[in-house]
This record gives C-alpha cells, structure tokens and sequence, in this order.
C-alpha cells in the first residue's frame, strides 16, 4: 500500500508541476529521483523523462546542487535534447566516475538520437 | 561451510554472547549495517532501516573523526595485529558490545571493531574489517584481514572478503588473482555462460553488478556460470528508443569482444527490451528470461535466434504502468509466470522472492 501512495503521489507531483506550474512540486519530484524505493525512482525518472524539454529546467537545477547527479544526468540523456550537450561535456570529466559515466552515456544517447 | 537458516536472527548486543550459525551470521549483519552511519550514507540507512530495527543496530553519531589505534589497543591489551593471530574469549565480545550498547560512541565502536578484528570466525573478522575500515586511523592493516579471509573455505567468507576488497583495496593483487581463476560450472549444465542485463535508471545499482545481492544469489548456485568478472556488460540506462537501441549494439559488441556465444541471458525490465533488439538485430542467444520487462510491439525476440523464452512479473507492475508498456506477452512462445505479489517491479530481482516462489525452477535449465 506504502508503494501504492507513494506512487500516486508522483503523479500528484507531475500533474501539479506539468499542468499548474507549481515549481516546488517539480522539484518533490526530481527529488524522488533519490528515493531509496527503486520502485519509486524509476516512477520519477519516466515521468521526468516523459515531460521532455519541460523538465530541463528542473534538472538542471538539481545538478547546480550536485543532487542525485548520475540519475539526473540520465534523465537529460533520456530526453535527447542536443542543447544540452554543453552542460553535459562538463561532467565528463567529473571527480566522481559515476557521474563521468553517466554525462558520458547521456551524450552518446542525445548524439544517437539527434543522428536518428 | 554451510550455516544453519536463520529464521530469527539474535539482535544486538545478544549477538555477541553466543556462538551459533544464528549469533555469528548476525554479528557480521550488525558490523556490516553499522557501516553506513559511519560513512554517514543516508540512502544505504534508508535501505536497511527495517533490518537496522530487527537486529537492533545501535545508531552511532560519526564525525568523520578516525579512532586511533592505540586508543583502542591498549585498554583493551590488544596485541597488533602483526603480531600472532590473538585469540579472544567470547566473554570479551559480550562484554565490549554490552558497553557499546550502553554508550554508542565512537570509542566504543572502535573497540568492538579492533576486538572483532580478533575473533574466531572469519565471518565476523572480515566484516568488522569492512566496517572498520572507515573508522580506525590505519585502514591499511585491514586489507591483510580480509585477503586472508578471501582464501577461506567457507564461501559466504570469501564473497565477503571479496566484496569488501573490492570496494575498498580494489588494486589488490589477490583481487586479480581471484578474477583469473577459472569459472566454475554447475555439473550437467549447459555450456552457456550467463549474463544479468540490468534496466532502466540501474546503471549505478548494486543488485546486479558482481557482489551484489541479486547476482550473488544467482551465482552461487543458480547460474554457477554468471558473468562475474568486474567488466560485467552494463548501458546507459536511460529511458529511449535511441538509449535501448545504442545498447542493443553494445551488447553485441561485448559478447563477441569477450567471445560469448549463446549467452543465457537474465534481464531486468527494460534490459530485456534491449536483449530482444539485440536478437532482432542478429544476436543468437541461449535461454532469454525477462524479470518485470514492458511490453511493447517493437520490441520482442527473434524466436529464431534465442533459446526458450520466460517472463517472470508481478500484477499491476507500476513502473511498466508509468512506462506505458503492457504487463502481459501474448506470444505464446513466451512462457508468462506471474507472481501473487502487487506493484513491485523490484520484486523479481529479489532473493527473497525467487526463493519463496521456487523461481530457479520456472527458468530454463
């Protein structure tokens, strides 16, 4: 039931974020991007990453304050968006290599997608 | 080495007074659980909250101090750990975790680790050096404990010995030593080798890389042949047809680098949507066993070129719900085995969950 509502709430989330503009809602639900429930991550991730160009702004907002960055990174990826190719080559060289990995898989996706 | 199941395991500090399969698989549990406060990793505490609660983990505060080593040695007329391997009473070890439980400081967790370091069973001696390792102010001497440990005959021993190194020494010689040794097979299996393709958003998940939950359960007697090696196969794991497509390629690009043919292959989710891109693009595999995967038109196998087919999920997968993908194959090539769990789409890459439904025996063989 736990999972349930906690689902449910993303979409809550989504729908106040993507159809009233309620930022802060947005934000809950990038946040989630860090749940410890897997269930509840990937819920996160595919409505982020469903939201498309929309959801830009969050993220990278999330990734200024270093927040559940390789997901994040993931989730930009995912939306194939090549104006972000720029903020993407900063991160390849990231400290942490699974953020190196991650600014370097979402690269090569968004490079993929644009060529397709 | 094989332990007792444990249906109750004995909470802390009790644990540390007993020497059964029960006392001894628990002490490691507590040591280990211990380790994420000291590293003041939330997600992991999150995690294990529940276990935390059953075995009484008491909460320690870290400040990121490290204990030194004499602070602790000496009032506990520890002898180093050069030196002979010195043998503790169990009394000891009731006694430091009875006054840890009392005052859960960091001094007193460095005593019960560095005692621990010390004790009998290997089990409890290569946790606490996992654990410890964060805290005392000489890791080093902590990398000697737990390659010993790597040459132990009891395997729970040497997959947490060698989890740890892992981790923590990962250039350790033994660590390649280990890597080279010659992959065992089960008797009467096929010759496949297999190979656990994770999904979406679970590149950087533990579940399915060697060590981790799910791929440790699978190889230590499941799929004796799983791929275990550090450079296991992994994707973006970004949620597109391009990300799904760029994989599908990968895949078989790292088969025929490792020169795998007819792989057995395990997938999780969207994992097995790639798998399944993969055939169509000329993969031939062995078995195809897809954990919780979508289901989506464009994405379904070549039946030529892959072994039997079989879907393991459970009802109203929310995550496929939010994917938009369906819950249910209707090719009846594909053998469906639908679990009487609600929601999860974790739950199929659970030990717990194989074991309670039998599910080594609803995969092919």
């Amino acid at each position: 039931m736990r999972l349930l509502l906690g689902a449910l709430r993303l979409y809550v989330y989504r729908a106040l974020w993507y159809w009233l503009g309620i930022t802060s809602a947005g934000r809950a639900l990038v946040k989630a991007l860090g749940s410890p429930d897997e269930n509840i991550r990937s819920i996160a991730g595919i409505l982020l990453a469903r939201s498309g160009k929309r959801a830009e702004a969050l993220l990278l907002e999330a990734v200024s304050r270093r927040e559940n960055v390789p997901t994040v990174l993931t989730v930009l990826g995912s939306i194939g968006d090549r104006a972000l190719i720029p903020q993407l080559r900063q991160f390849t060289n990231d400290q942490n290599p699974d953020v190196a990995k991650a600014a370097r898989e979402a690269l090569k996706v968004i490079e993929f997608s644009t060529k397709t | 080495m094989p332990y007792r199941s444990v249906t109750k395991p004995i909470p802390f500090p009790r644990a540390f007074g007993a020497a059964s399969d029960a006392a001894i698989l628990s002490q490691a549990a507590i040591l280990l659980l211990m380790e994420p406060a000291l590293r003041r990793d939330r997600a992991r505490l999150a995690e294990h909250r529940s276990a935390r609660r059953t075995l009484k983990v008491p909460a320690v505060s870290a400040t990121g101090r490290r204990v030194k080593v004499e602070e602790v040695e000496s009032p506990l007329r520890l002898r180093p750990l050069s030196s002979e391997r010195q043998a503790l009473p169990a009394t000891r070890f009731r006694r430091l975790a009875s006054d840890f439980g009392k005052k859960p400081n960091l001094l007193a967790t460095a005593s019960l680790m560095e005692a621990c370091l010390r004790h009998p069973h290997p089990l409890v001696r290569a946790a606490a050096a996992i654990s410890y390792f964060g805290l005392t102010s000489e890791p080093s001497r902590l990398i000697g404990i737990l390659e010993d440990c790597t040459h132990n005959d009891d395997e729970l021993v040497r997959t947490v010995a060698a989890t740890g190194l892992a981790r923590l020494a990962p250039e350790s010689p033994r660590l390649l030593e280990l890597s080279k040794q010659p992959p065992r097979r089960r008797r009467g299996s096929s010759t496949h080798t297999s190979l656990l393709v994770h999904g979406t958003w679970a590149a950087n998940e533990q579940w399915w890389k060697p060590g981790g939950n799910f791929h440790s359960y699978l190889l230590n007697g499941i799929r004796p042949d799983l791929y275990a090696n550090a450079d296991a196969f992994s994707w973006s794991g970004a949620y597109s047809e391009a990300a799904r497509a760029i994989a599908a390629t990968e895949l078989q690009t790292w088969l025929a680098g490792h020169t795998i043919q007819n792989p057995y292959l395990i997938t999780h989710s969207h994992g097995g949507s790639v798998a399944m891109l993969a055939t169509q693009n000329g993969l031939n595999t062995g078995p195809l066993v897809l954990l919780s995967c979508p289901v989506h038109s464009i994405y379904m196998p070549d039946f030529s070129r892959t072994g039997p087919v079989v879907s393991i999920r459970v009802k109203l997968d929310l995550v496929i719900l939010a994917d938009g993908g369906g819950q249910k194959f209707s090719d009846p090539r594909i053998t469906e085995k639908i679990l009487p769990i609600w929601f999860d789409h974790s739950a199929t890459h659970d030990p717990a969950v194989w074991q309670r439904y039998h599910l080594p025996s609803v995969i092919p063989p």
